[in-house]
């Protein structure tokens, strides 16, 4: 940690003026940089993959998913199962996963220290512990960043039923500033919405505020957002600073998404009934087709939340029942990316805040467990059918190749092709990697 | 509200003040004033100073004075937490008395929503989640409730805070009731709910919140960047060493405390060591009596006088509320390399607030004098854009409590009062107010909104401005459209001074009478035409409320 800080302190204003001027930070925000790599990704299909998050908050038990341990006393009740891919079993209640194991690196040795649930997800969702002052953007805040194009009406970075209640600060943009801000989807109001899983409608996910209001008729609309242009000029050129800058950009990406034929993306009610049930008539499920089709429009980043995973009580009746949703709503996304063709251009990343631990407490619970636990790589520029790391045969400990969280996201960033030594410039004056970097990139995954 | 006879009393009156003045030398007022004017003053004063000390050495040009309708604008919805009505804000401006800045400061504090207002502020310093996360708003309801009849009844931010953190927690009876007593301070219970009742965790905001120190980063091993140990962080902790949280998944899990063994020191094992830390103040002070309740030490040791930090803190805070940025900023990090902009005038604000009892309103109504606070935030010289300065107010983000609070003064909308009385139980989850909340929260650091595309849509094309701007069902459009003995200009200066709390300039006044009269092919006396204009009133007041002018407290 102090070494950081004087390492910070070393790095002065002239070779700070280098990397931000070659990362395009200094001067046309970027806009430089952006269009070049723009124009890269025209060309190389690899770099414009979209990253789709399943983000398990609550830390899923990885002796009951991914890292069974039959025969030993905690190994718990469920059966483990054969995939498609010989050597390699998982958990009985992931069918439609087993099924495509060719397309899954499961890494079985994340070793991360981080125990409470606030500071393990900052850590994860921002590959960096909370620390004083620095306002850490979240991966998807970051991947948006450095993907998205600026030209088009849909947002870089969507987040789908996400519950922000841990660690409330990791699920924005940090320094990179608001308009890398997630847009979230079917979340925060409507408080129901993660309470019950499986009940789901449309309402949950419909975004009614997207469109015009229907008592509003299309000439009054244009008329009154004329004027509004109009009558707010003069505040503006009087205020320069971020605020007022800030209200106008969002209004106006607000409004060029809501112009946008675009918006049918997020209505569901047009896809055939059968498809939608194989996803799951759940939140989880729809989240699933819903990005699917997010994909589709190349937005770089989605996230997706399952919740409950904490399971301190009656692990097992609450992991049956999430895991079920859990197979068929990423087993199907899976399955429809590679029907369209899409799942090699599209990465996922299936992970928690930590695992839980081997012992089963009094309550038939499996308590927090940071230091052997199982995190999921799938699809465009992962190497699947295999296992990359294993835990000792009681789980208590990291046997071969231990994962850290930057190592992780590192991996990550490559699929993507983005280069997570990147500095960018932050909040506190000095500029910070997209990933720490003692991060090593696991290359026996990458493809 | 006034009446034009109060008014012409006014006049009167302020003619015998200052008969009386030349006569008997003092000063008559009739609204309720400070005690303590002239300290205020000299405050104000004093801030200015020391605002201004470095400005010739930065070539800083000031800007202007706030004109009178800014300044009220800003004072009412930083004291009362939304904007003026219509009528208020004409009866400010026609108010021909010098003074009548600091006398309507006096007149907003004296009002009961001023307390409301207070209170809201205390709540988003003593729990910043909840600014974020609507999963947590009923946490801060309830300590709003709490706090009002303590700022009601002029407790200083002093004993706040010592009854905050001594607040007697109580046991359980077998059915998990609480105790009886501890009802009555089920709002301060909300702040050890909101922080798990966890020692650790508690430690960490009260840190954070109070003292400013963001301890919380020794943790796990030693602070990176100041002088905090590990073994510091959980000798603090060790004050919150007996509370227990019940093993409940939820947030209302219910808190108890054990009885203090007799003889043993007050002490928490430092996780994955073998250390015990023992109750010890920051400055290395071990908490020596053990029949005393160690949180009642910590908040005697934490809210003294002369310690520093909590003074500073406190008015750093007040500081940060009103200018958008604090002297120390982030305010909740107080560090040897985060040093004050202002470090003299820190002190003395410290030592102003500490000599008047923590008053917290001595300070805020000290600021609101300052020429610092009323000057505009209009830009006229660039230097005027380094927030450090202070030469010009900063633009600062509305809360979600007060742009609702603004639309439906704006609007003419009947907002019922919150169930906010009954604490927990008494948030409507369906009501509009706290639909809206919910849906508005984010990150909202004063000097870096955060808008999102969604809170954007939510405006232009949500339900409620939709229909409380509609040209039928809008009261303040509909009140405004069928006024008979005001003409077209006249009802858009109406409609701006709802919406704005100003006059439109010529040019404005041009494009909505322009937009008023549109290419309309209807005889202008006709029932069509009518509801055509009450419809574009309705316009012009959904365009003002989507500006970046309403939705900034500037």
């Amino acid at each position: 940690m102090k070494q950081n800080y004087h390492h910070a302190l070393r790095f002065n204003r002239r070779q700070w003026l280098r990397v931000a001027t070659a990362s395009g930070a200094v001067g046309t925000a970027g806009n430089s940089w952006l269009s070049s790599l723009a124009a890269d990704t025209l060309t190389d299909p690899r770099r414009k993959r979209s990253c789709i998050l399943l983000w398990m908050p609550g830390g899923p038990s990885q002796t009951d998913t991914f890292d069974m341990k039959p025969g030993q006393n905690n190994g718990g009740p469920f059966k483990s199962i054969a995939t498609s891919v010989p050597g390699i079993n998982i958990c009985e209640h992931l069918p439609t996963i087993a099924s495509q194991m060719d397309r899954l690196a499961i890494i079985r040795s994340m070793q991360t220290h981080e125990a409470d649930h606030d500071r393990a997800a900052f850590y994860l969702r921002t590959g960096y512990k909370p620390q004083a002052g620095i306002q850490y953007p979240s991966l998807g805040s970051l991947i948006s960043h450095q993907h998205h194009d600026a030209e088009s009406a849909m947002p870089g970075f969507v987040s789908v039923a996400s519950p922000r209640l841990a660690s409330d600060s990791s699920y924005g943009a940090g320094y990179l500033g608001p308009s890398y801000s997630p847009m979230l989807v079917g979340n925060t109001s409507n408080l129901a919405n993660f309470a019950n899983p499986d009940r789901f409608s449309d309402e949950r996910l419909a975004m009614p505020e997207l469109h015009r209001p229907s008592s509003v008729t299309p000439q009054q609309y244009i008329e009154r957002l004329e004027l509004l242009k109009r009558l707010q000029a003069p505040f503006s050129q009087q205020h320069p600073g971020i605020g007022p800058s800030a209200i106008k950009s969002a209004q106006e990406r607000a409004l060029r998404l809501a112009a946008s034929p675009l918006t049918k993306t997020f209505d569901l009610t047009g896809e055939p009934e059968k498809l939608r049930e194989e996803y799951g008539m759940n939140l989880f499920g729809q989240s699933c087709l819903l990005a699917r089709r997010l994909v589709e429009q190349h937005v770089p980043f989605i996230e997706l939340t399952l919740g409950g995973w904490d399971t301190h009580i009656d692990n097992f009746t609450a992991v049956r029942q999430l895991a079920t949703i859990l197979d068929r709503g990423w087993g199907t996304l899976m399955r429809d990316l590679e029907d369209r063709g899409l799942l090699e251009s599209t990465l996922i990343v299936w992970m928690g805040e930590f695992g839980r631990t081997p012992t089963i407490n009094p309550q038939a619970g499996r308590d927090h467990f940071p230091s052997a636990w199982t995190t999921v790589l799938a699809g465009g520029g992962i190497q699947g059918g295999q296992v990359y790391g294993s835990s000792s045969a009681d789980g208590t400990e990291v046997e071969e190749n231990p994962v850290s969280v930057p190592d992780l996201l590192a991996t990550v960033c490559q699929a993507l092709g983005i280069d997570s030594t990147q500095q960018l410039p932050s909040n506190v004056g000095r500029p910070i990697r997209i990933v720490d970097k003692e991060a090593s990139a696991i290359k026996q995954v990458l493809s | 509200m006034m009446h034009p006879f109060y008014c012409n009393c006014k006049r009167i009156m302020s003619f015998f003040a200052v008969c009386s003045m030349l006569t008997c030398g003092c000063l008559f007022r009739y609204t309720i004033a400070s005690e303590n004017e002239s300290e205020e003053r000299a405050l104000a004063n004093e801030i200015d100073r020391q605002i201004s000390a470095n400005w010739p050495t930065h070539h800083i040009v000031a800007a202007a004075r706030s004109s009178n309708a800014q300044f009220a604008r800003r004072a009412y919805l930083d004291l009362l937490g939304r904007i003026p009505k219509v009528a208020e804000i004409r009866r400010f401006l026609a108010d021909p008395l010098a003074d009548k800045r600091a006398e309507l400061v006096d007149e907003l504090l004296s009002r009961p929503a001023s307390v409301a207002r207070l209170a809201e502020v205390l709540r988003g310093v003593l729990m910043p989640r909840t600014r974020e996360n609507p999963e947590l708003y009923h946490l801060g309801l309830s300590l709003e409730d709490w706090l009002r009849p303590r700022i009601q009844e002029g407790l200083g931010y002093d004993k706040i805070i010592h009854e905050l953190l001594s607040v007697p927690l109580g046991e359980q009876d077998p059915q998990g009731r609480l105790a009886s007593e501890v009802v009555e301070h089920f709002g301060a219970i909300a702040w050890y709910q909101i922080n798990d009742v966890k020692p650790e965790n508690i430690a960490a905001a009260a840190s954070r919140q109070i003292l400013g120190l963001k301890l919380e980063c020794a943790q796990c091993h030693d602070h990176p960047f100041d002088k905090w140990s590990q073994d510091q962080f959980w000798q603090t902790a060790a004050f919150f060493s007996r509370l227990n949280m019940r093993q409940s998944p939820t947030m209302t899990g219910a808190t108890h405390e054990g009885k203090p063994p007799s003889d043993k020191p007050v002490s928490l094992s430092i996780p994955k060591t073998v250390r015990m830390a023992e109750a010890t103040f920051l400055n290395g002070e071990r908490l020596s009596e053990t029949d005393v309740d160690p949180r009642v030490a910590l908040a005697d040791w934490l809210t003294a006088k002369d310690n520093p930090y909590f003074t500073q803190v406190a008015a750093n805070r007040i500081w940060e509320q009103w200018f958008g940025r604090g002297l120390v900023s982030p305010a909740d990090d107080f560090r040897p390399d985060n040093p004050a902009s202002h470090p003299d005038l820190l002190n003395s604000l410290a030592k102003g607030l500490a000599d008047h009892d923590f008053d917290l309103k001595f300070l805020i109504r000290s600021i609101m004098r300052s020429e610092a606070y009323q000057r505009t935030s209009s830009v006229s010289h660039p230097s005027q854009l380094d927030p450090l300065q202070f030469a010009r107010m900063q633009e600062r983000p509305m809360t979600a409590e007060q742009l609702w609070s603004s639309l439906v003064t704006a609007t003419g909308h009947h907002d019922p009062l919150p169930l906010t009385h009954r604490g927990l139980a008494g948030m409507d989850m369906n009501s509009q107010r706290v639909r809206f909340l919910t849906s508005f929260l984010g990150e909202s650091r004063p000097e870096l909104p955060q808008i999102s595309i969604l809170h954007s849509l939510k405006l232009l094309h949500g339900d409620f401005l939709n229909k409380y701007t509609d040209g039928d069902q809008g009261p303040m459009v509909v009140a405004v459209s069928s006024i008979p003995f005001l003409d077209q200009r006249q009802k858009v200066e109406t409609l701006y001074l709802a919406a704005l709390a100003r006059n439109p300039t010529t040019e404005e006044s041009s494009i909505a009478l322009e937009y008023l009269q549109g290419k309309s092919s209807m005889p202008s006396d006709s029932l069509e035409s009518e509801i055509a204009t009450a419809q574009k009133l309705g316009d012009i007041l959904w365009a003002l409320l989507n500006s970046p002018e309403f939705m900034l407290n500037h």
